[in-house]
């Protein structure tokens, strides 16, 4: 286990309470991180693409019952939101490129498909 | 494509609350990441991939219905989808490069053909350009006979003019010589006996010469089919039967020299009449000078309607030509 929690995470100060740290503090990197992430995502247009917006509203959701959860003091339960609200962010972004990409090749598809039958019309 | 590393991710020691619902989200995970295992995942964004299973992993040690297995099956969920999204995205990229292939195989294919069909087009023209050079040349030569047979047509006008001239001319001087009566189908020509025989004579005077070679100027273009009757006529001294042979003999002197003038002799007929149709009284010398005379009856053949007209119509077809010189 401990061997994992080295591999998966390199020693970068200040990415949270990785720990159990007793009574644990206000998870700022993470709240930082998942808002970053969030902005990128209403960024590249997540809003607007139908199976990512509901993701980057789970996320805007979840930062938003962090910042509660900060508030009560219950920094653990913050910062599980916050690193769910962030894998939802980018999970948002990956979506949204991957149907701009699925647009741009059935464009290209349909490019091809044109000048084929110009070509077969002129025969 | 990592995106992220998962430092910070493990929380170690949580307890949640228990309950048999919070294994579902584990089931749920599993399932979200074996496909991703099967889709193009695995092909084309294998790094996320190993993410999910090492998060889902971390789901299956914790205590089961524990809100740290709640947490990292979430986040495996998360995970794998967003590997199945950029493992799609790949593909689509290779399907977009591959359509751009496509295109420009394609151009090339068309510009090809464009060209192919370019040379065709030349060699066409070339073709057509031959032709028009064919056809102008046999255009030319046709334009050169007709041009010989305009002057073929015009010189045979002019004969055919002058001809007629001669004809009119002829007809004209005849007409100061002797009687000409003229209707479409018969022209009666009378000439006198005196300039024509000596007295009691059947041989001709040499000045009938003169007259007769008028008459068969005149009668020389006569259409086909034209009969010339050359009637012998006297008055009424001496007996019947000598004056008949003697107009007998005039007529046929009259018709040999005619014929001699190159009148076709089929077309001519010699007749005596004697005394038997005077044109005056025989009581007194000019009456009996009239009735002395040689008469040339001229019938044309019936014509068809179109044809009829006067002397223009006989000159256009020569019968028994006449020879020249």
């Amino acid at each position: 286990m401990m061997e994992q929690w080295i591999r998966l995470a390199p020693a970068v100060l200040g990415m949270g309470c990785v720990v159990a740290c007793g009574g644990a503090s206000l998870p700022e990197e993470q709240l930082t991180a998942a808002k970053t992430s969030v902005s990128a995502a209403e960024a590249v247009g997540a809003k607007d693409e139908p199976s990512a917006s509901l993701h980057l509203k789970m996320a805007q959701d979840g930062i938003d019952s962090a910042e509660s959860a900060i508030d009560e003091k219950e920094y653990e339960k913050a910062e599980r939101s916050l690193i769910q609200a962030r894998y939802d962010a980018e999970l948002a972004v990956a979506l949204t490129r991957k149907e701009e990409t699925r647009r741009k090749a059935e464009e290209a598809a349909a490019k091809v498909e044109k000048l084929r039958k110009e070509q077969e019309g002129q025969s | 494509m990592r995106t992220k590393t998962l430092s910070g991710v493990l929380l170690v020691g949580l307890m949640g609350c228990a309950g048999a619902s919070h294994s579902q989200q584990l089931v749920d995970a599993r399932e979200v990441v074996k496909e991703a295992e099967n889709g193009k995942a695995a092909r084309y964004s294998p790094d996320d991939l190993y993410d999910a299973q090492k998060l889902l992993d971390q789901a299956e040690e914790a205590k089961d219905g524990s809100t740290l297995e709640e947490h990292y099956a979430y986040l495996a969920d998360r995970q794998a989808r967003e590997a199945t999204a950029n493992g799609l995205r790949e593909h689509y990229l290779d399907q977009e490069a591959a359509s751009e292939d496509e295109y420009l195989s394609l151009q090339e294919e068309g510009r090809r053909e464009a060209e192919r069909k370019l040379a065709q087009t030349e060699r066409d023209l070339d073709d057509v350009r031959r032709q028009l050079e064919e056809s102008d040349e046999n255009s030319s030569i046709l334009q050169q006979r007709q041009a010989e047979l305009e002057k073929e047509k015009s010189q045979l006008k002019e004969e055919l003019g002058e001809a007629k001239s001669r004809a009119e001319a002829a007809m004209a001087s005849l007409e100061e010589m002797a009687q000409v009566e003229n209707d479409e189908r018969e022209t009666r020509i009378t000439l006198s006996g005196s300039v024509l025989f000596p007295t009691d004579k059947s041989t001709l005077l040499p000045i009938a010469e003169n007259t007769l070679s008028t008459v068969a100027d005149a009668l020389a273009d006569e259409v086909e089919g034209t009969t010339i009757v050359v009637e012998g006529h006297t008055d009424s001294r001496g007996t019947a039967d000598y004056n008949k042979r003697l107009s007998k003999d005039r007529a046929e002197s009259v018709k040999q020299y005619l014929v001699g003038q190159g009148l076709s002799e089929g077309q001519l007929t010699a007749v005596g009449k004697g005394e038997e149709e005077p044109v005056a009284s025989n009581d007194n010398p000019e009456g009996r000078a009239n009735n002395r005379r040689v008469e040339l009856v001229v019938q044309r053949p019936e014509v068809e309607e179109g044809q009829k007209s006067g002397s223009t119509a006989h000159a256009d077809q020569k019968s028994g030509s006449r020879e020249s010189g």
